[in-house]
């Protein structure tokens, strides 16, 4: 059963399945580096490794 | 732990960084790069001329050449990027490496797999599988020293007296978890004796795993580190933070989740069922995309800088290894459309591709970093600038040179085989009239190799000079300094404080959660492709149902055995593509079902010589003899090497009931007989042939000797399997 499942379904459509479950991933992570308190965030950490202690 | 607040416990700070285990491996990078480069020449010229191998069988390409892969990626590459992770952690983190012992036992361990991989691969033992040629008791002992530095760096993490966690360190645990998780799955095989293993995957199946594994060890060893790399040391040396850290964040997701993907567009046009493929077209297009996006991210960080990249040599590596790095990613996608691949898969332009990548991305990140690195570490100037310079333009010059003569080559050869006349045949029957067109540009290649090289030296030259040129008592005081960096820890509590708290820490900033779910992200792809193809084609399956496949007899399994310890995939593929071009010049394109028992599979993926899937029965015994005895008597143009040792030495059948049996639990059809007695049986066939030859003409007293047995599994290729 879930063999043919498997080939029946799966196969045909895994680029669909692949497709959307990229775009999930992408879109998911768009909207998280844009959120309301990520700007003060990022712009902390995009320094850290320009802080002068570490030479 | 005092970082989950944020507030910093400065009575706890460790303030020594471990330099020492970065100038080691430094060191280790950049001996195993002059290594690895000299190998990379030594190859390039045995197949401008088979003479260059002197002879000897230790030396042939089809041994050298994984020993010159081997070398690059991860002798020189593995210890340039523990260099820069080591290096870099400690600093973005605040703290000394977790543990010196584990560091240590790291930095050795690795030297000897080296040693290992040097020692076993001229012997011939190998697993016959690309990038992951080295035998089982090597595999766990990489998987040991792996898991040392995995440990010593997410202790490290766990440890940091920084709360935040830079993207650089997310490509290095994105590169620990998932290299792991791959070298693990690859390395699932059955030992037959010490030096000697089957893998538990066959055919298509073990094409499948292999190239899932081949191709994301570039993504996830050549890649992701080397990406860490450019977010760290691009800001450090332009002294600006990356261009867009919100970008960052997304090339690394969308990365992560889209290469683990990619690895069909090793195996289009083949039996690789077309879901598959089809899957590893979409992803590799896609793939383009965050590549690019982080190449952006990466020379976007030099704007307004571009001033100093034309005097700093270091930029200039960096830079332009950046660029590389997209040029590659560029190529990349390109070539697994199918109809571009059909012209340059088993062809020079791939060599001309991983080039771009491992000299122009990979080498001159290395650089680059070492240019940065030695003078830092040993507090002091670099010896000479205008020697980097140099450096820099025989290095990007030589990689041209490469990289032209190589497209060349594959593009003009794969049009001359595909050429077919107005009659519907082939206008170059003999494959050799390909080749004797593209043995200039071996040379030109190798030319390009040298100033390669060249450029090297120059380096090297530099970097003992600096050391050397390090005033004595600055490095000792400089010892003592670099021991106690004085941390501004109050103003940057105070920053802290403000955001260390939230969401962005929560899924950012946690090393556990980062790991998790970059192990979903790739697990992900990994599922979809590798289990429906599990599932699909096995030994019950339609696809194979059709067909009746006779497994090899022992003669003939050890003449596979013998294939694969002289490195024949190579140069040879055993795959005829369903495209128009290898249908008329090697026939009726390969079925699954004729690899279904090949434990590893032999698919290859280059093309020096013609494809031998069905090259059973084309020729007598005797022309294979005289053919590996010098393949020149035969065809006077051959490039081929001459496998002289092969008609001397004794075939050594000590092993080959265990084989059998092996090979039997994995599942192929043997019965208990065939194993009692395959030595026996493989005796009786080679005297056989031996007489046989003798009555063809020729040499006498050649029963029991390797030469039988290759010559008994070349004449078996394309006769196994039949349709029902
Ligand atoms: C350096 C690359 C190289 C390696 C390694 C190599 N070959 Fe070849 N081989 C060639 C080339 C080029 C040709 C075509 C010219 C010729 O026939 O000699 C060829 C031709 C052949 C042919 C004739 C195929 C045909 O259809 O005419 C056979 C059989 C063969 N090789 C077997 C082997 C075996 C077995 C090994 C390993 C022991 C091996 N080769 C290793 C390059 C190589």
């Amino acid at each position: 059963m879930i063999k043919q499942a498997l080939q029946h379904y799966l196969f045909g459509s895994a680029s669909c399945i692949a497709m959307f479950a990229f775009l999930g991933v992408f879109l998911g992570t768009l909207f998280w580096v844009n959120r309301k308190d990520a700007k003060k965030y990022y712009s902390y950490i995009q320094n850290l490794p320009l802080d002068e202690t570490q030479d | 732990m005092s970082t989950s607040t944020g507030v910093i416990n400065t009575e706890k700070f460790d303030h020594k960084y471990d330099d020492e285990i970065v100038k080691y491996f430094l060191m280790a990078t950049i001996i195993w790069a002059g290594v690895a480069l000299l190998l990379g020449i030594y190859a390039a010229l045995e197949l401008a001329n088979y003479k260059f191998n002197l002879g000897l069988q230790w030396l042939t390409f089809g041994r050298i050449r994984p020993l010159h892969t081997n070398a690059a990626i991860f002798a020189f590459g593995g210890n340039g990027i523990f260099a820069g992770i080591y290096h870099s952690s400690q600093r973005l983190l605040k703290t000394r490496l977790f543990s010196d012992k584990l560091s240590w036992f790291h930095f050795w361990g690795w030297q000897l797999i080296i040693l290992a991989a040097a020692i076993t691969l001229p012997l011939g033992l190998t697993q016959g599988k690309e990038y992951h040629e080295l035998e089982w008791p090597i595999n766990i002992a990489v998987a040991i020293v792996w898991i040392a530095f995995g440990i010593n760096l997410l202790q490290t993490i766990r440890r940091r007296k920084e709360p935040h966690i830079y993207v650089a360190l997310w490509f290095y645990i994105a590169t620990f978890v998932t290299i792991a998780l791959l070298y693990v799955v690859n390395s699932i095989e059955i030992p037959v004796s010490w030096f000697n293993s089957y893998p538990v995957y066959a055919g298509v199946q073990d094409a499948l795993v292999q190239w899932w594994y081949g191709h994301n060890a570039v993504a996830f060893f050549l890649t992701t580190p080397f990406l860490g790399l450019m977010y760290y040391y691009i800001p450090k040396a332009v002294n600006k933070p990356v261009y867009s850290y919100r970008l960052s964040v997304v090339h690394f997701w969308s990365l992560v989740f889209i290469y683990i993907w990619a690895g069909p567009h090793h195996l289009l046009n083949t039996a690789l069922p077309e879901w598959a493929q089809t899957l590893g077209v979409i992803f590799s297009v896609m793939l383009w995309i965050p590549s690019w996006g982080g190449m952006i991210n990466g020379l976007m960080t030099l704007r307004g800088s571009w001033d100093k990249v034309k005097t700093d040599p270091i930029l200039k590596f960096l830079a332009t290894g950046t660029i590389f790095y997209g040029m590659s990613t560029f190529e990349g996608p390109l070539l697994s459309l199918k109809s571009v691949n059909e012209v340059a898969h088993y062809s020079d332009w791939i060599i001309a591709h991983v080039h771009g990548g491992a000299l122009g991305w990979n080498g001159f990140i290395l650089f680059g970093m070492v240019y940065y690195l030695v003078p830092r570490l040993w507090k002091t100037e670099l010896y000479n600038k205008s020697l980097a310079e140099t450096h820099f333009w025989l290095g990007t010059i030589g990689i041209v040179i490469y990289i032209v003569s190589m497209w060349t080559a594959g593009i003009a050869q794969s049009m001359m085989l595909n050429a077919v006349d107005a009659t519907g045949h082939l206008v170059y029957p003999d494959f050799v009239q390909t080749v004797v067109r593209i043995v200039p540009l071996y040379y030109v290649r190798s030319l390009g190799g040298l100033m390669y090289f060249v450029g090297y030296l120059l380096m090297v030259y530099n970097v003992v000079k600096t050391i050397k040129g390090a005033p004595v008592a600055l490095a000792a005081s400089a010892k003592r300094e670099e021991a106690n960096p004085v941390l501004k820890l109050d103003t940057q509590a105070l920053v802290q404080e403000s955001i260390s708290e939230g969401p962005h820490r929560v899924l950012e900033g946690f090393p556990m959660v980062m790991t998790v779910l970059a192990v979903a992200a790739v697990l992900v792809g990994t599922m979809i492709e590798l289990i429906p193809m599990i599932t699909s084609t096995n030994a019950q399956s339609e696809e194979f149902a059709a067909f009746k496949v006779k497994p090899l007899t022992s003669l003939q399994l050890a003449g596979r055995d013998i294939y694969v310890r002289e490195g024949c995939y190579l140069c040879h593929s055993q795959m005829i593509r369903t495209t128009v071009g290898d249908v008329l010049r090697y026939g009726p394109a390969s079925e699954t079902a004729d690899s279904m028992y090949d434990h590893p599979f032999q698919w290859g993926s280059k093309r020096t010589g013609p494809d031998l899937a069905r090259v059973g029965g084309k020729y007598p015994d005797l022309w294979h003899v005289r053919h590996l005895l010098n393949p020149r008597d035969i065809v006077p143009q051959s490039i081929m090497p001459t496998y002289s040792w092969l008609l001397e030495q004794k075939l050594d059948l000590g092993t080959i009931e265990r084989r059998f049996s092996v090979l039997k639990m994995l599942g192929v059809p043997y019965s208990d007989e065939d194993v009692k007695n395959a030595a026996e049986n493989a005796k009786k066939d080679s005297i056989a042939i031996a007489e046989d030859l003798v009555k063809q003409g020729g040499p006498q007293g050649l029963e029991n000797k390797e030469i039988t047995a290759l010559v008994a599994y070349l004449q078996s290729l394309g006769k196994q399997t039949e349709k029902r």
